[in-house]
């Protein structure tokens, strides 16, 4: 029986069950159970995602553990994640996401911390643009036009002052970058679907963990 | 003259993060108030707010992260208390972000007031709006993608007895006649992780849902082609988006403040990429060739 239940067919049966029931209400008129069932088992995936927290802190703390005990690069910052990690989970748990230990972690730390990091980004950009945006060649002469153009566009100052700039800079956006953006969500999708055929005709087993990757 | 472009290809990175603080500190300090023109899509995401009508239900959706609050939180504190101020509106506040919850009850406490008789959350009063009474805060449901189809899919089921507190909302659902997707009108999701898409997928596509999508800069381009596409009713980007939106709507803060900080941030950008391309030509090639 775990063998039955281990082995290829039974996961394979269950991801063609589950593909049909959720992939047939969407696209077709379905009689009542089948739709009932979709929903059941979307809810589910909202409950295996509250799972795979877990999973997530069980491997971050296995993985920070093996680092720390082995003295590997940067073990003290493993210590310190877990360390944070496990005493935000604790307060969490034993006295209540509103309490105010809790709040003051995370409008101490997480907030201020997180939000200093994505503000550093514009003094990394700015030095970028004086070290790194240089005009080597005409892809590059290009790509400092369209840089140049958005840019104006973007600052209120300088679609004030050169008001010609805007509508160069708004048909760079909606149509290259358009272009771009659309090329990679139409291929994006297209190996989603792939890969999601794939699945089902069971050739893509080592997205269940049924089929190890040959490394390269 | 050598001189000169030597300087320019040379000059520490520190020089320009000196200059970045600089500026960006006096102009925030002391805004000069540089012109601002109101985009069309701005306009749309303002007009589809005034729209509304009395007893339309409103979904807000926080999908945002401590890194990305500062940039829409001006999105944050000036849509959300335009949707409260309009009469007879309800309003339920979502978040597929686990930190999201903190930023709903900071924005609630900013726009807001403790109810009569009460101090702490969830009891505020927004605009005359009461808790439990014209709003309710279903906090955070994990699963991100999933969560959002599933509410799509079988709403009270997912949402269950509860709101976020622990408070029985079955009464407030069944009297506002909220009983799955087709029967919220308007969804207004503030992006940091691009959750925009998730809602056009299992909102607008089944169900027509009208959405307004918020977001941080790096989210755009995929807002924009879905806005392009006529499936997101309007899209407030960035803090340019929410300075607009700021200045549009009466309710000021600091995204329309920084807006000058934006402004020469932007110029000081492209001025170091002038500057770095004449450093090169003038000296930093002339030194490779020789």
């Amino acid at each position: 029986m775990s063998s039955f239940i281990r082995g290829k067919e039974f996961l394979l049966t269950i991801i063609i069950a589950t593909s049909v029931f959720i992939y047939f209400p969407y696209f077709i008129e379905s009689p009542a159970p089948i739709p009932q069932i979709e929903s059941w088992l979307i809810s589910t995936t909202v409950v295996i995602a509250s799972f795979a927290v877990l999973v997530s802190l069980y491997t971050m703390t296995r993985r920070e553990v093996m680092k720390i005990t082995k003295r590997g690069k940067g073990w003290p910052y493993g210590l310190l994640m877990i360390g944070l990690a496990w005493f935000m989970i604790v307060v969490g748990v034993l006295l209540g996401k509103d309490a105010s230990a809790f709040r003051f972690c995370a409008d101490a730390f997480i907030i201020p911390g997180d939000a200093t990091i994505y503000a550093i980004l514009v003094f990394y950009l700015t030095s970028a643009g004086a070290r790194a945006f240089k005009v080597r060649n005409l892809d590059s002469l290009l790509l400092l036009f369209g840089a140049f153009f958005v840019l104006m566009q973007q600052a209120p100052l300088g679609e004030y002052l050169f008001p010609w700039m805007g509508p160069i800079g708004s048909w760079m956006v909606n149509n290259v970058a358009m272009a771009a953006t659309r090329v990679f969500g139409i291929s994006a999708t297209l190996g989603g679907i792939v890969l999601a055929i794939r699945l089902l005709v069971g050739k893509e087993m080592a997205m269940v963990g049924l089929v190890r990757r040959e490394k390269d | 003259m050598s001189r000169a472009f030597k300087i320019c290809a040379t000059i520490d990175r520190r020089v320009w993060y000196l200059l970045i603080f600089v500026l960006v500190g006096f102009l925030l300090l002391h805004p000069v108030g540089f012109p601002l023109k109101v985009g069309p899509e701005v306009k749309t995401a303002y007009n589809v707010i005034e729209d509304l009508k009395p007893g339309d239900i409103v979904l807000i959706n926080y999908d945002i992260s401590a890194f990305g609050w500062d940039e829409i939180k001006g999105s944050a504190l000036s849509m959300i208390p335009h949707i409260f101020s309009k009469d007879g509106v309800k309003v339920i506040l979502f978040t597929d972000q686990d930190q999201g919850y903190i930023f709903l009850e900071t924005t609630i406490a900013k726009i807001g007031e403790p109810m009569a008789g009460y101090d702490g959350f969830p009891w505020y009063e927004v605009h005359g709006k009461k808790y439990l009474e014209d709003y309710i805060n279903i906090g955070f449901i994990p699963g991100f993608d999933k969560a959002i189809a599933a509410l799509a899919s079988d709403f009270r089921g997912l949402v269950g007895s509860t709101d976020w507190y622990g408070n029985n909302i079955i009464s407030w659902l069944d009297e506002n006649g909220v009983d799955a997707a087709q029967d919220i009108e308007l969804i207004l999701t503030l992006d940091c992780a691009g959750a925009q898409s998730s809602w056009v997928n299992y909102w607008y596509l089944p169900y027509n849902t009208k959405i307004l999508n918020a977001m941080i800069g790096v989210s755009a381009p995929g807002s924009i082609v879905n806005y392009d596409a006529g499936m997101l009713a309007g899209i407030v980007i960035s803090v340019r988006g929410a300075a607009e939106y700021q200045y549009l709507s009466g309710y000021y803060g600091a995204a329309l403040v920084s807006m000058d900080a934006f402004s020469i941030i932007q110029f000081l950008l492209i001025a170091a990429i002038i500057i770095g391309n004449v450093g090169y030509y003038g000296w930093e090639k002339g030194r490779e060739k020789r």
